[in-house]
């Protein structure tokens, strides 16, 4: 039999409103971690965050590329609290989708690149990458919605591990 | 297994101007189609319906870079998604294909369906293109069957998968 190479780890399907869901004890036999959502929001106006390992500290760095005023735009956050993702997050659902990608997550040598795909037809696609500057393995990974807003029931995450 | 072949079209001498795939299964959570393709005309884009549906019930923005400049545009209220640069036009080098990926979450589900889409072309040559694209269909059927409409040129070349999330995990509230 093949070895599964794209393996499903956990999900999260919301019953009800959270500001936040927290994937924990992410199995390290893979080399890598793809994140797919289909977030809802109950508000929008404010962005997702990102973090790993419960750490808040100001290790993130973000670079992200959107569509604004009919325009194309780009901004970059440097050690920040959190990988900052996206914007007005009410139009993310229904029909938003969001893909986050993690490689050699479980490595303890390097610091942790990500690659982020966000889209609705009201934004529009938004793409980022960025990198955890710290070279523990990553354990967790949390996403959430600052300002007091939600994730709203319907809301689906799902993990995968992809094998090397 | 997570991520499973369904079907892969080639398209044979002569073209083809429609690529459907019909009677998805049901019993896995994504949905992902992957192109090669070239066309037989310069249109650089193909159209996405469905389960045969072309009522105004499609929607979506992209971001487009060209190598000379970038540019954002949408369509609201559509009959197909209009994908960017999944077609390599046919001025481009010869033999070459561009190469997308389309990601349609929770297929199965009775509820709005989100639709991403990435795709660059391959030419020898300044001139390319590279889309990144979000798109909706308000439509809440489970979706059964796609189609991609383009004059898809001999040896394009488009795969249909699933991806099936893991039976564990937390429903949380």
């Amino acid at each position: 039999m093949a070895t599964q190479t794209y393996k499903p780890l956990a999900n999260i399907t919301l019953s009800g409103s959270t500001a936040s869901v927290t994937f924990s004890g992410i199995s390290q036999a893979y080399r890598d971690l793809v994140l797919v959502s289909n977030p809802v929001g109950d508000a929008g106006g404010y962005f997702m965050a990102c973090n790993v390992n419960g750490n808040y500290l100001g290790a993130y760095n973000t670079t992200r590329v959107y569509p604004s005023g009919g325009t194309v735009a780009s901004v970059a956050y440097a050690a920040d609290s959190y990988f900052r993702l996206g914007f007005s997050f009410v139009d993310y659902g229904p029909g938003g989708h969001m893909q986050l990608s993690f490689m050699d997550y479980s490595a303890t040598d390097k610091s942790k690149p990500m690659l982020w795909r966000v889209g609705s037809t009201g934004v529009g696609p938004e793409t980022a990458a960025g990198y955890w500057a710290n070279t523990a393995a990553i354990t967790s990974i949390t996403l959430s919605i600052g300002g007091g807003y939600n994730f709203t029931a319907g809301s689906t995450f799902a993990l995968y591990g992809v094998a090397a | 297994m997570t991520m499973k072949l369904v079907s892969t079209v080639t398209v044979g001498v002569g073209g083809a101007s429609q690529i459907n795939f019909g009677s998805i299964p049901q019993d896995a959570t994504d949905l992902v189609v992957r192109v090669s393709g070239r066309g037989t005309t310069t249109a650089s884009t193909a159209t996405l319906t469905f389960n045969g549906v072309t009522t105004t019930t499609y929607s979506s923005k992209w971001v487009l870079g060209t190598g000379s400049g970038t540019s954002t545009s949408s369509e609201a209220a559509v009959a197909a998604i209009t994908c960017q640069k999944l077609v390599n036009p046919s001025s481009y080098t010869a033999s070459t294909f561009s190469s997308g990926n389309i990601l349609i979450l929770n297929y199965a589900g009775s509820t709005v369906k989100s639709v991403a889409i990435e795709a660059v072309g391959e030419n020898n040559a300044t001139a390319n293109g590279l889309a990144v694209q979000a798109g909706t269909w308000s439509g809440t059927a489970a979706i059964t069957g796609l189609a991609l409409t383009a004059a898809w040129a001999e040896g394009s070349t488009i795969s249909l998968y699933t991806i099936t999330k893991g039976t564990g995990g937390a429903t949380a509230a």
